[in-house]
């Protein structure tokens, strides 16, 4: 895959390269182009931009670079990812190339190519939080954590700022995800108290607190009930007080809870599957039996989806 | 019921020695490829105790893989070779002997699980090897002989079968057959993709989601050496096809009937509920097990049941891939199940494994049944990429804490639990007959390992039981133990695990009582009947409808 990219990169720069435009325009253009970016001017520069050739690796580079920013603006970010990536292949050394490219590769969704991006990225600028930051959520899209809270931490130690809640966050979330339920405990609450109006903080405490062992399930519950009193349109909350409640076989607590979750949010999947079983322990069983059809069915279509991503679209004889 | 109290116990750490090289177990696993460049080549294999020659000392059949090449040589009538599985009879004082060539056991292929029943009621337990393409049952013939039944008993199957279990679903007194299937595999056409699929940014084999996935199998007793392919009529064919992989036969919701339970790879597990007259219907959503505790599918691996916390009810456990908790459903009503994986003390713990033969057994014969299993990745390629997980991991165990809790003691229980080896099947048993539950281990590409229990003290009690009307393993029958303590239930089965079959006697752990107060048993017949002045530790024989000698 990394081969296949590199290659459209080398494509890439020898459409570019030839024929080249004279060098004073190109330069012209790309000056145009990027004050076009920076007011935000997106069609714009992208007009500037169409057809430039350059005359070298570093112009090449620039005009995808400046490009792919457009197309992020314009929000086709599939493409403004490809553009932004091949940018920094070509001109690895370029200074802000690789987070762009990062950044934008994580907005499409390409942690993979998001994560090696930004780790370049991160070696250039490793004082810039937000670019750890990045780098820790997509590490965690890729599952891998240990390197997801590794990158929050040297955010948090580069000096976060306003990042520094969000950076917790995500070590809580990394570093849970990898069964070091204390460590990533003691980084939600240092988001907590850094940010004590932040629901989300209280939600992952009360999440570490009940898988945690021996769980503690009431300040878990204390938690959950803090995010709602935050954030009363929280959905999430209303759906972690109902699992506990489940856990702790209180049903009818649980009901309520989630009927709220889903009513606030009616396409969260996992309220569904939740309700459906609080429906049936509290014995409403045609009426969980429909909604675990309904859900059993919503699944089945996202496992066809990730069934055909699952595998390449073609085969090596 | 009073349960056994949990506090004032003392109880010995649970150790392991690793026995292997002295019993003269010395078969090497072969699983396909060694790079694992296709899901074939991934499953590993599994093993079944299987007191073949009733001397009480339980032997050994374990199973063995083969290459892609010798699968099409023998789809193409070729006639291939055959899979390296191994029988090895129990000659006592921890050896045991090869004796494969001369017991009639020779199976075409790659063999991937096995199980054993007497199907035929006739006192010599039986053979049924799951394999890549085809099926085989062996039929005991005595003496040390087995006789290859498969096409007139019309077992063979197809596709790509796993675990199977041999239980009395009809209440007939015979042992019916299920099967279950994994992925739907053409050896001729096999998805040739190599390392194109990504986890982790590692490229590594793909599926099993975007294969094809398989049903399942039933097979009917006919009550005269055949069966009969009931998959469809019983309803095991309707829904879509999955990738199943471990089994156990349990009575679910407390009805009388068996159910049946399929742990499946990446799809919902199944719960088969028995409706009677050999209908099924599942039931695992509403159930509450066929999803984690939050809904999603998991890649459920291994399987078994037991009554955790002595309240005789049972909790089912599933090993499931890494980045997954395994998962731990306690009943709360009949017939519904709640994921109490983090409340048990065994999420965390879990969360960077990939598990597969699993069973709960009291191995330190303190009263309380104890969760040991086996792991190991799927991708070797995690290694040269140094993501979270490794391919070769240690297997776990967890001690019962008696408050529905489990605390994770696998580091201490010795060197054979944590060595540089990736394990598939597990199967249990009281090889020794020492009182003390061991365990066999098959690792994939690699030797396997018998690891002996060496846990110093507590009484036990073990019974081996036998059906006269009911069949003849009694399997699906319930024992209930009762001491001054307490009392403890457990079911007559070897199903459950990972393509493996367990010792078919029942073992408690008495800890520091000596004195049985009764012995209930509630045969598959509907017998029930009551056993005084039972001895312990021993291992005792109890006859359907008779008491004992």
């Amino acid at each position: 895959m990394r081969a296949a990219r590199i290659g459209g990169g080398a494509l890439a720069a020898a459409l570019l390269l030839l024929p080249p435009l004279s060098a004073q325009s190109v330069q012209e253009r790309l000056q145009l182009a990027q004050a076009a970016v920076q007011g935000r001017q997106w069609q714009r520069a992208e007009q500037l931009l169409a057809g430039a050739r350059g005359g070298s690796i570093g112009e090449a580079a620039a005009i995808l670079h400046l490009r792919g920013l457009a197309e992020a603006g314009l929000g086709r970010t599939q493409t403004a990812a490809g553009d932004l990536e091949r940018a920094y292949e070509l001109d690895p050394h370029g200074r802000f190339y690789a987070g762009d490219a990062g950044l934008a590769l994580l907005r499409a969704n390409a942690a993979e190519a998001a994560s090696r991006a930004l780790a370049a990225a991160t070696q250039e600028e490793p004082g810039n939080a937000r670019l750890w930051q990045a780098l820790a959520v997509a590490d965690l899209r890729m599952g891998r954590n240990r390197a997801a809270a590794a990158a929050a931490q040297r955010g948090l130690a580069a000096g976060s700022g306003g990042l520094a809640a969000e950076l917790h966050l995500l070590a809580a979330q990394a570093l849970g995800n990898d069964g070091q339920i204390d460590p990533a405990l003691a980084e939600a609450r240092a988001a907590a108290a850094l940010a004590p109006a932040l629901p989300n903080a209280h939600l992952a405490v009360g999440i570490l607190l009940a898988e945690r062992t021996p769980p503690d399930l009431d300040a878990a519950a204390r938690q959950f009930q803090r995010a709602e009193a935050l954030a009363p349109d929280f959905a999430p909350a209303y759906l972690q007080l109902g699992k506990l409640w489940l856990r702790r076989r209180r049903f009818a607590d649980a009901l309520s809870q989630l009927r709220r979750a889903r009513q606030l949010a009616p396409g969260l999947e996992e309220a569904n599957y939740l309700l459906a079983q609080a429906l049936a322990r509290r014995g409403h069983l045609a009426e969980a039996a429909k909604l675990m059809q309904e859900y059993e069915r919503a699944r089945s279509a996202r496992r066809q989806q990730l069934a055909n991503q699952a595998l390449p679209t073609f085969i090596v004889e | 019921m009073a349960a056994p109290a949990p506090s004032s116990r003392t109880v010995s750490a649970i150790r392991f020695a690793d026995v292997t090289a002295a019993s003269g177990i010395s078969l090497l696993n072969h699983s396909g490829d060694r790079r694992k460049l296709s899901i074939l080549d991934s499953l590993g294999n599994g093993a079944c105790w299987i007191d073949y020659d009733n001397d009480g000392l339980p032997d050994l059949y374990v199973t063995n893989g083969s290459t892609l090449a010798n699968l099409q040589a023998i789809a193409k009538g070729q006639p291939g070779e055959l899979a390296d599985g191994r029988l090895y009879h129990n000659l006592g004082h921890g050896r045991f002997e090869d004796v494969t060539a001369q017991s009639g056991i020779r199976f075409a292929g790659w063999e991937m699980g096995c199980t054993v029943g007497d199907y035929d009621n006739d006192g010599r337990d039986d053979l049924f090897i799951t394999g890549v393409g085809h099926n085989a049952l062996f039929r005991n013939l005595g003496g040390g002989r087995f006789q290859d039944v498969t096409a007139a008993a019309g077992v063979r199957g197809g596709g790509w079968s796993t675990s199977a279990s041999f239980a009395d679903l009809d209440g007939s007194g015979r042992l019916d057959l299920y099967v279950a299937r994994y992925v739907d595999y053409d050896v001729l056409d096999p998805p040739r993709f190599g390392l194109q699929c990504g986890r982790q940014g590692v490229p590594v084999f793909c599926g099993p989601l975007g294969l094809p996935g398989s049903h399942d199998l039933l097979y009917r007793n006919n009550g005269d050496g055949t069966f009969t392919d009931i998959s469809r009529q019983a309803g095991i064919d309707a829904g879509p096809p999955h990738y199943g992989l471990g089994v156990v036969v349990f009575d679910a919701d407390g009805d009388g009937r068996p159910d049946i339970y399929v742990a499946s790879d990446s799809t919902p597990a199944t719960l088969w509920h028995n409706d009677g007259h050999l209908r099924f219907t599942d039931t695992a959503g509403l159930a509450g097990v066929a999803f984690s505790g939050d809904g999603r599918e998991q890649a459920r691996m291994g399987v078994d049941v037991g009554d955790i916390r002595n309240d005789g009810h049972f909790a089912l456990v599933t090993t499931n891939f890494s980045s997954q908790t395994y998962s731990l459903f306690e009943p709360v009503a009949p017939g519904f199940y709640q994921d109490d994986t983090f409340a048990a003390g065994i999420g965390a713990a879990t969360l960077p494994y990939l598990g597969w033969g699993v069973g709960f057994r009291d191995f330190d014969n303190d009263g309380w049944l104890d969760l040991f299993a086996a792991d190991g990745h799927v991708y070797p390629q995690f290694d040269e990429y140094h993501v979270d997980s490794r391919y070769e991991q240690p297997k776990l165990l967890f001690r019962n804490l008696g408050d529905g809790t489990f605390a994770s003691v696998g580091a201490q229980a010795g060197p054979g639990m944590n060595n540089a080896v990736s394990s598939r099947g597990a199967a249990f048993a009281d090889f020794d007959n020492d009182g003390r539950v061991d365990v066999f281990v098959n690792n994939i590409d690699a030797q396997p390992q018998l690891l002996r229990n060496v846990t110093p003290g507590g009484h036990w009690a073990a019974f081996k039981l036998i059906g006269t009307k009911s069949n003849r393993d009694a399997i699906g029958a319930l024992v209930w133990l009762q001491t001054a303590r307490g009392t403890q239930m457990r079911l007559v089965h070897d199903d459950g695990s990972y393509l493996s079959a367990g010792d078919l006697r029942v073992h408690f752990g008495l800890g520091a009582e000596t004195r049985i107060e009764s012995v209930r048993v509630r045969w598959p017949s509907g017998l029930v009947q009551e056993f005084h002045r039972v001895p312990s530790d021993r291992i005792v024989t109890l006859v359907e409808g008779r008491q004992p000698q």
